[in-house]
């Protein structure tokens, strides 16, 4: 009895063990058969991990676009398999994370512009030159800079899908006519002007939904802050030249969004609501503009009530007096890029790799992606705008109009961004100056500037 | 049980080795190497380089990291009230002869500890609501129009408005254990007292809180417990704001880690919280028995 139950009592033990091991081993089991190349019968496997899902077609231009990329590919090159793995944003956030800190990354996976540094300095990442060399139409597609974030030193690590601008006023210019402007205010004094008439009529002059962390820094810290001190501050700051987040400029772009806050020009629950709450008080009417990247054009134009989406129109932050920055800039450049592991040598394998990248991002995709209302961050040249509805017209115009200043949170390390992404909310909220928010973000940077 | 039924000691540890396998899998071993992570300086990639203590040096000075302990302290303070406090009193009343319906009372009141926490945020994130929130629109009915607020992003009073929906999804659990505890007391006792004329407030504060001081403790510890890691409830709704005014400790680590991709600090962190949770619980046991070893004198 005894002895029987020993036995019993082991083999559950190794049963579990075993069926544990295996689960653990079979992805990488695949994984090495598929860098093994001609294992297989000549075969060749890459495996995808990307961000983009089939849900969202026709919902988001970027999906729509590099989706189609892959079905073309699959189509053109049958006998390449690829094994492809769709993620929701944050579930791919965390599993990167992990696979990457396992050093266990797919071949070809999405890299926001913000990991880039960290994934080049652990070679995690692949360096692309040579084989972009042998493609030079296909290199000299993207628009200019839109690379930059993907490139260190020269070495091109990334390749971008989209472009779009994070900084876009969508106003409605029904309301503005109403207090007697028949465009966006053209500078602060008249911004502040229109807030008040706004109030008076029981309106916010913006809707604001901070809830997540990020959106005033994507939306309106990068491209406010280049209002006033130009790239040039943005280029020290971030060689560690000598700028600081203390500099008047920065605290200044700071403290404008601090007065809209404390003059009531903004909704009251800004920093517990979210994107989709923010553009929601817009189409009630409860907001007569917001500010957003791009990609909430296409909402307006899908789900704004018919008024509003007809009285909506695209603009960009004035400029300040004596600002060094170009007044008709918005933030931008591309935010994610794809990224192959640095594991893979040059041979067959890498070609394919290559030559899907460009199904997923080039000249085809990208056209699809801008009829779509997306802003690609390969120039499709010509495209067919006559689907495309004005406010995506305008938005897609505005964008092309002045050249992108850096998203923060793609160029800054991680730390800074995360403490200016929580600081602003105390700011905006009241409890913190925007001198103390400067304070807190210099102290994260020199912190960032003393580590190696 | 028998003698020769009885399995023999390395028997009986076969048979717990798969499930000590499965613990020291999913609990011990993060933990050790959440030890040793967090003397490196490491961004979650293959690269890390060993500091030494720095980590837990920089925690010291990290105002961040204390305001949200303060939170905690704070929260926990709350929970014993909201939480334990509260429960003790509904189960009181459960226990007393003037309320009907007690089934369904206990039903209800346990009702929220049985729906995760992400709902519990997401339901009470309406509730306080600026526009559409129950909150305000009661506030409007009773005519106290200008305490209409956008609660959540209030800065002061924050760390109260998250801990009452934690209390409201708790109190259901602790009056289980209460009414257990409570059951337990000898009925011929609560007679004998009633006889000599202790009712209500005096019953259950001479005869009923001594006698169910066991349970209370046990509560307490459990309410401690779960306040100092407290994660959820707050991610969910505020994500630690304004700013940081409702950060707590596992979001600040959580936060670290995972968005700031300080890896080994996140895991100096994660050491420390439970460091000064395990410190916290032997400090409140340590009161707790000592109270009652001195009462244990005095009867």
């Amino acid at each position: 009895m005894g002895k029987r139950s020993a036995v019993l009592g082991l083999s559950t033990a190794a049963a579990l063990l075993l069926s544990a091991c295996s689960n653990e081993t079979a992805p990488t089991n695949e994984a090495a058969s598929g860098e093994g190349e001609a294992g297989g019968g000549g075969k060749i496997s890459i495996t995808l991990m990307h961000r983009y899902q089939a849900s969202n077609i026709g919902k988001s231009p970027e999906d729509t676009a590099v989706l189609d990329g892959v079905e073309r590919f699959k189509k053109d090159f049958p006998d390449v398999e690829i094994v492809e793995e769709q993620l929701q944003n944050e579930d791919y956030a965390i599993k990167a994370q992990a696979l990457a800190a396992a050093d266990d990354m797919p071949d070809v996976f999405i890299v926001p512009g913000s990991w880039m540094t960290n994934f080049v300095d652990n070679e995690i990442v692949l360096q692309l030159n040579e084989e972009l060399d042998k493609r030079p139409e296909w290199r000299d597609g993207y628009r200019a800079g839109t690379l930059d974030a993907g490139t260190r030193e020269g070495k091109v690590f990334g390749i971008p899908i989209a472009a779009g601008p994070t900084h876009l006023i969508y106003y409605n210019a029904d309301l503005f006519a109403d207090i007697g402007y028949d465009q966006f205010p053209a500078t602060w004094d008249e911004v502040m002007d229109a807030g008040r008439k706004l109030a008076d009529k029981g309106v916010n002059l913006f809707s604001y939904g901070d809830k997540s962390k990020g959106y005033a820094m994507s939306s309106w810290i990068s491209a406010l802050t280049d209002r006033h001190t130009g790239p040039e501050w943005t280029a020290s700051i971030l060689s560690g030249g000598g700028a600081a987040f203390t500099d008047p400029g920065f605290v200044n772009a700071i403290s404008i969004m601090s007065d809209l806050s404390k003059a009531g020009y903004l909704n009251k629950d800004m920093n517990s609501v979210d994107g989709d709450t923010m553009v929601s008080y817009y189409f009630e009417g409860r907001s007569a503009a917001f500010v957003s990247g791009i990609w909430s054009a296409m909402n307006v134009v899908n789900n704004a009530p018919e008024a509003v989406r007809e009285a909506t129109k695209v603009a960009v932050f004035p400029g300040v007096e004596d600002g060094k920055g170009d007044p008709l800039a918005s933030s931008g450049g591309a935010g994610v890029y794809y990224s192959v592991h640095a594991g893979i040598a040059p041979g067959p394998k890498l070609d394919a790799i290559m030559t899907l990248l460009e199904y997923m991002t080039g000249s085809q995709s990208a056209k699809l992606m801008a009829e779509v209302g997306g802003f690609p961050a390969y120039d499709p040249g010509e495209f067919d705008t006559t689907k495309l509805h004005p406010v995506a017209r305008a938005a897609y115009e505005a964008s092309a109009a002045a050249d992108a200043t850096k998203i923060f949170d793609l160029w800054f390390d991680a730390s800074i961004v995360e403490v200016i992404n929580t600081e602003i909310q105390g700011v905006m909220s009241g409890s913190k100056t925007p001198a103390q928010l400067a304070e807190a973000a210099q102290q994260a940077y020199e912190t960032f500037l003393a580590k190696p | 049980m028998g003698k020769a039924l009885r399995p023999s000691g390395w028997l009986v540890l076969l048979y717990l080795l798969p499930g000590l396998a499965i613990y020291s899998f999913v609990v011990l071993v993060p933990i050790l190497s959440a030890f040793r992570y967090s003397f490196f300086s490491w961004t979650g990639r293959p690269k890390k380089s060993y500091i030494g203590l720095d980590n837990y040096a920089e925690i010291l000075r990290d105002e961040v990291f204390w305001h949200a302990f303060w939170n905690n302290v704070i929260m926990t303070a709350y929970g014993l009230i909201g939480q334990v406090g509260l429960a003790f009193v509904f189960a009181l009343f459960l226990m007393s002869k003037a309320v009907r319906w007690k089934g369904f009372h206990r039903t209800i009141s346990f009702f929220p500890s049985t729906m995760a926490p992400i709902i519990i945020a997401f339901l009470w994130t309406l509730i306080y609501n600026y526009n559409y929130g129950l909150f305000n629109e009661f506030l409007r009915i009773v005519g106290l129009e200008r305490w209409v607020q956008s609660w959540l992003d209030l800065s002061g009073p924050i760390v109260l408005l998250v801990s009452i929906p934690l209390s409201w999804q708790n109190i259901g659990f602790y009056t289980l254990l209460m009414l257990a505890g409570l059951a337990a007391i000898n009925k011929e006792v609560l007679e004998v007292a009633e006889l000599d004329g202790a009712t209500g407030f005096r019953k259950a504060w001479y005869v009923m809180i001594p006698l169910a001081k066991p349970t209370l403790i046990v509560s307490s510890l459990l309410c401690i417990a779960n306040n100092m890691r407290g994660f959820e409830h707050i991610y969910a709704m505020t994500g630690g704001g304004p700013g940081n005014a409702s950060s707590v400790m596992a979001l600040y680590a959580y936060e670290t880690s995972f968005l700031r991709f300080r890896y080994g600090y996140g895991s100096a962190l994660a050491i420390m919280i439970m460091a000064l949770t395990l410190l916290i619980i032997l400090i409140g046991t340590a009161l707790l028995q000592r109270r009652r070893g001195a009462e244990g004198v005095e009867h």
